[in-house]
């Protein structure tokens, strides 16, 4: 992916050497580069701050997170400034540790509430689970019937991926489908349908997080199989994302 | 003899030095001084990427004794200048390791946390107010399209290569950032 968004070789270097990963001999001959080449100079900047921009926008992880955490130490004005345009801007903010941890006590509690209730109604369910959290919740205070879904869109993107089963009560009134995306994939917009033997939902998304939420009347799902359908837009370009199977059961 | 002091453990400059290091970096006093002050920025800026905090007081340190061995008469060749730059830099952020065990230091809190407020979004709008109406469109057009493709298709509308559509947005970039540091 680097080299994709960085097919000039010395970008791709400059970003190397930010992140570290450069090895010693390869650092020294950069850095003398960087002496004494004007050019050079300002390329490694301008990649640096497009790293603080993927940093403020929670595109990074792991140890490239963690190197360009202490480079933001170093710059504080320039990440934050990093942080405030991508803000206006509109794309991604930062991904809170907040906001990772509400969505990781969210996640958490449909796994157990899923598990509790499928393990009630289906003992013998095969160990294979598909790649998906799971369950039918009453909202408390509503006369609502609620099954929820949430898929990750982009973490299996391109490869061969267990169907996602729902199983809905007959006393289920709306499915709630969270689709997680990939976190690099960051747009003004996204085109999201849910498609049967026919369409049953299509619209038009705008998030602050890495997901989207699609609720449909489940009386609109019949036992079968569907496919969510995801495209990421800004201004006039549309990429495809990617899409997921559904498996509706009754 | 060379004119040098050793001061708490650090060369101290003199002016025979410097006017070494001037001599060395051009034979134009005014371009040799346009010549020194990249050279400090890039020292600078070479430190802040080795992790140290006090990076212009450190790339000080490395022209000032740069300068004092040149004029000790060290021979550095017309193409080892930056090599030979680089090493005496290095040299001194060992010390200064040494002397400080800072390294420790380095990685302080950063406010990545922290919600953008009102204020900041109010003083970068002013900011991008007194950009051309173009370097305003290409900025927030190179923060709104993020994907590859988009950037490459934006380079490819404004007739440049991706790099030189980088480097345009990292100049506005810092020139909003002057600009809202000074808000």
């Amino acid at each position: 992916m680097a080299v994709e968004r960085f097919p000039n070789p010395d970008a791709s270097l400059a970003r190397q050497f930010l992140l570290g990963k450069l090895s010693a001999e390869a650092s020294e001959q950069f850095e003398t580069r960087l002496l004494e080449d004007a050019e050079l100079f300002e390329l490694v900047q301008a990649v640096e701050g497009d790293l603080l921009d993927e940093l403020a926008r929670g595109e990074l992880a792991g140890d490239d997170r963690n190197a360009m955490v202490a480079r933001a130490s170093r710059r504080p004005g320039h990440a934050r400034f990093a942080q405030v345009m991508t803000e206006r801007a509109g794309t991604e903010k930062p991904q809170t540790f907040a906001r990772i941890a509400l969505i990781a006590i969210a996640a958490l509690l449909v796994i157990v509430v899923g598990a509790v209730l499928m393990n009630r109604r289906q003992p013998q369910e095969s160990p294979t689970r598909p790649p998906v959290v799971a369950s039918t919740m009453q909202p408390a205070g509503t006369p609502e019937k609620v099954a929820a879904i949430t898929l990750a869109l982009a973490s299996t993107r391109g490869a061969a991926t267990p169907t996602n089963k729902l199983t809905l009560d007959p006393d289920t009134t709306r499915v709630a489908i969270t689709i997680r995306l990939h976190p690099a994939d960051r747009y003004a917009r996204y085109d999201v349908a849910l498609v049967g033997n026919a369409p049953v939902w299509r619209g038009t998304l705008t998030t602050d997080t890495n997901e989207l939420m699609v609720s449909v009347p489940a009386a609109s799902l019949q036992a079968g199989r569907y496919r969510i359908e995801v495209a990421g837009i800004n201004g006039n370009d549309r990429d495809d994302l990617g899409e997921q199977e559904l498996l509706i059961t009754r | 003899m060379a004119e040098k002091t050793l001061h708490d453990g650090r060369w101290a400059l003199t002016g025979a030095a410097l006017d070494r290091l001037l001599e060395r970096l051009d034979a134009d006093r005014e371009t040799a001084a346009a010549r020194y002050e990249e050279l400090r920025a890039r020292l600078r800026a070479l430190f802040e990427w080795w992790g140290a905090q006090d990076a212009s007081a450190l790339a000080d340190r490395a022209l000032d004794r740069l300068a004092v061995k040149l004029l000790e008469g060290t021979e550095i060749g017309a193409t080892q200048l930056a090599a030979y730059v680089r090493s005496v830099a290095q040299h001194v952020l060992f010390e200064w390791r040494r002397e400080e065990s800072r390294q420790e230091k380095a990685v302080r809190d950063v406010p990545l946390n922290e919600p953008v407020t009102e204020d900041e979004l109010a003083a970068l709008d002013r900011c991008l107010e007194r950009l051309e109406a173009d370097d305003r469109k290409l900025i927030l057009e190179y923060y709104e399209g993020t994907h590859k493709a988009t950037r490459q298709r934006l380079a490819e509308k404004l007739g440049v290569t991706p790099t030189a559509l980088r480097i345009r947005a990292h100049r506005l970039r810092q020139r909003l950032r002057d600009c809202v540091g000074k808000a």
